[in-house]
């Protein structure tokens, strides 16, 4: 575990000494906020429910992950192999799993601090009527659930690349696949259950409105676990590619 | 050995092109193409591999491939467990928990109670258009019911599409729900939980509640042969499982304990004083009435004094008066002018919004002051045109007819003029006995609207009637609200209007407050990095 917080905390360090954590956090934290401040205030207007406000931007905050989570992860092992230092990572007396796991924390971190900023937007709510606890605590386990899925994926396709645009882009083209094979939800056929059934949308969906589905908790921690095995394995291979 | 080296890739991309044409034709179902594209996959791979044997038996005896086939066997085991993992608790363990305070999207202890007794099978069909925003609503409570029932079968209809069930179930208003039980049907024309599980409860319980319309005084009659009786409104109380019957309180001594709802439909003469007796006592016995009361056209003085101090009494002032719409009116072809009145919001008038239905000939019924803490008293039905335009009529002249002088400040009553009440009594007294439900009273300023007489039109721009009534006969006999649902009320959630200031303050707290934060964060990192610090 020591060994994993070394390089959770190394990673940590390197986010923040870079511009990058101050960028990813500034542009999600404007972009999550004016979208608040809009479906807030109409809402409003409407003599609407708080909950649907939690609601619409529990689902718009998803959305927003998705193309900020390839940021992140984009140079994780990418960098390492461009510079060279993937060789003394490797050779160091830290197993690769740990050196994945210690990166994975990391962004993991990152983003639970992105997403402390927005509790701001709940207690904003409390001044012009009631929030439900229960809908928050659902929406903020989907939240980190999902990105937890789009953070695993992002690392492996860092690991298998040079390139940290190709990394980004590749990640994020998957992620955007995975998100919109959901609107075959609909559709009948097992082919279309089947494709539906991988769609983060589609798990995602009951989070936000409160609901927690044993299925989509465990559909998230097995694609995260599947994912991180997968580096693990694309991380070996380099020492016998 | 080189036209091999050369035609080897060839057969490789034509093999591989061909492979991808087949899974595209598995995905359309086209299955001849799908069999001739496999067979053409099947082939260039073949010779792919007979032309590039050598370096495939080369690959697969290196040591890379020993070591990649490791990592793929132990991928694919990773996500064969995975996937296990996964098709075991979605088809097996289909758990979920609805954390949310008001439970929007689970049902209720009572509810599940009640399913879980049940012995036979429930058909709920929902019509509902597919542009209805209530659609996906319904369709997460009923799933709801579903999980807790396997003898809950679920079916939703397009009631312009659907035509023959439209008709079965004579379905007039989208977003119906009809829950059939084989041999007897409920209809449902909200989307509430209560709703819902009164109409299993009717169908398993075989529940009828009991409509009686007063008789003696000149009412609109439910059976004969005129016009003007309401034989259309009891066929549609009875398709909605009313027994429906006539009363005569000159021959009894009191209104039947199995009344659950009086109708009093336009009395042409007085009502006596030991009748009204009776129907005091009734209503404050938690007694039900509808009360349908047309102008007093043919006399100065109000005929029915009576009955007007007796609703003063709960809280309704009728006007002896004729309430006069210079805009929104409607001509009937045989002369009489009949009101486009405004529907005010409520369970009742939901449907009716957009609805245009002329009232002839009304007079002014509205909320007053009387007992105002222990009564809520609303207006349902009003005129669409202010003041000026709309009023209700008092002046008269000697032979009762009414002025046609114009509105008259501080006389008449002005626009917009309510025409229909709905009273409730306070019932925090009442609940915790669970057979008793709290007096209800509906009061329209006029008994016309719902004849034959406007059945029988053939302008296709009246509508039907009959549902209206038995709207209000369902919300009077509290039809819908048989059990109390314990759920927590969703309105508390409601937001509270914000002002400009407010608006403007969350805009800069939200959009700019925590950016401006993060830059600043951002900047001091960097001054510190760039004066040597680590």
């Amino acid at each position: 575990m020591k060994k994993i917080l070394a390089v959770c905390s190394k990673e940590l360090y390197t986010y923040f000494v870079s511009p990058i954590a101050y960028f990813v956090c500034f542009v999600f934290s404007a972009l999550s906020g004016f979208l608040f401040s809009v479906i807030l205030i109409l809402t409003s207007q409407r003599s609407g429910l708080s909950s649907i406000v939690l609601q619409t931007l529990f689902s718009q905050m998803a959305f927003i992950l998705l193309f900020f989570t390839p940021v992140l992860t984009m140079k994780l092992f990418a960098e390492e192999r461009k510079s060279g230092t993937i060789e003394l990572l490797l050779t160091s007396p830290i197993s690769d799993s740990h050196v994945v796991l210690g990166k994975y924390l990391a962004s993991m971190t990152l983003l639970l601090i992105m997403l402390t900023l927005t509790l701001l937007y709940p207690i904003l709510i409390l001044f012009f009527g009631i929030i439900d606890i229960g809908l928050i605590f659902s929406g903020y386990l989907g939240l980190i659930l999902i990105s937890s899925c789009f953070i695993s994926l992002g690392l492996l396709m860092s690991s298998m690349s040079r390139n940290q645009i190709v990394a980004a882009l590749s990640s994020f083209g998957v992620i955007l696949i995975l998100w919109i094979v959901g609107i075959l939800s609909n559709s009948e056929g097992s082919i279309a259950k089947i494709l539906s059934y991988l769609s983060f949308h589609v798990h995602y969906t009951e989070f936000s409105r409160g609901i927690i589905v044993l299925k989509d908790v465990v559909y998230y921690l097995s694609f995260t676990c599947v994912c991180l095995f997968a580096t693990v394995k694309s991380i070996e291979s380099s020492k016998w590619r | 050995m080189k036209g091999k080296e050369l035609l080897s890739p060839f057969f490789g991309f034509i093999a591989l092109i061909c492979s991808f044409v087949t899974i595209a034709c598995l995905f359309l179902n086209t299955w001849l193409p799908f069999g001739i594209f496999l067979l053409i996959s099947l082939i260039t791979f073949g010779i792919f591999i007979r032309f590039r044997s050598i370096e495939l038996k080369n690959l697969f005896t290196s040591r890379q491939f020993r070591y990649g086939l490791n990592v793929a066997v132990s991928l694919i085991g990773i996500i064969g467990i995975a996937l296990f993992i996964n098709i075991i608790v979605s088809q097996n363990i289909d758990k979920s928990i609805d954390i949310t305070k008001f439970r929007h999207y689970s049902i209720s202890a009572q509810s599940k109670q009640i399913l879980k007794n049940l012995d036979q099978e429930i058909n709920v069909i929902a019509f509902f258009k597919d542009t209805n925003p209530e659609r996906s609503l319904v369709q997460e409570q009923l799933e709801a019911y579903q999980r807790e029932s396997k003898l809950i079968n679920v079916v939703f209809n397009n009631p312009e599409l659907q035509i023959a069930s439209t008709e079965k179930y004579d379905i007039r208003i989208d977003g119906t729900t009809v829950f059939d039980s084989g041999d007897r049907f409920e209809k449902v024309t909200i989307v509430n939980e209560q709703a819902f599980t009164t109409a299993i409860l009717k169908l398993i319980q075989d529940l009828t509640q009991k409509v009686y319309f007063l008789t003696g005084h000149g009412e609109h009659g439910i059976d004969g042969s005129s016009n003007f009786r309401y034989s259309q409104v009891k066929t549609e109380l009875e398709k909605v499982n009313y027994s429906v019957h006539q009363l005569s309180l000159l021959k009894e001594t009191r209104v039947p304990d199995d009344c659950d709802v009086l109708v009093i439909a336009g009395p042409k003469n007085p009502i006596n004083t030991q009748e009204l007796r009776m129907i005091d006592r009734y209503l404050k016995n938690n007694g039900k009435l509808l009360l349908l009361l047309d102008p007093s056209i043919k006399s100065v003085d109000d005929i029915h004094s009576g009955l007007v101090k007796l609703m003063q009494k709960w809280g309704v002032k009728i006007g002896n008066d004729l309430v006069i719409d210079r805009q929104h009116f409607y001509v009937f072809s045989e002369g009489s002018i009949g009101l486009n009145l405004n529907f005010i919001y409520h369970e009742i008038t939901q449907h009716y919004v957009n609805e245009t239905i002329p009232f002839i000939y009304c007079r002014s019924v509205s909320p007053s002051d009387e007992n105002k803490d222990k009564l809520s008293v609303k207006t349902i039905l009003q005129t669409k045109s202010a003041v000026g335009i709309s009023w209700a009529e008092t002046e008269r002249d000697q032979d009762g007819t009414f002025s046609s002088n114009g509105f008259t400040p501080n006389t008449d009553l002005p626009g917009p003029v309510s025409v229909g009440v709905l009273v409730e009594k306070d019932n925090t007294e009442i609940r915790s006995d669970t057979e008793t439900t709290p007096t209800r009273i509906v009061v329209i300023g006029d008994s016309d609207f719902a004849t034959d007489a406007i059945f029988a039109t053939d302008n296709p721009d009246v509508p039907a009637y009959a549902p209206f009534i038995s709207s209000i006969i369902n919300w009077l006999s509290y039809d819908e609200e048989l059990i109390v649902v314990d759920k927590p009320n969703p309105k508390s959630e409601i937001l509270r209007m914000m002002n400009d200031n407010q608006e403007r303050v969350v805009q800069v707290i939200s959009v700019f407050l925590l950016p401006i934060l993060i830059f600043i964060a951002g900047l001091v990192v960097w001054w510190y990095r760039r004066e040597g610090g680590t």
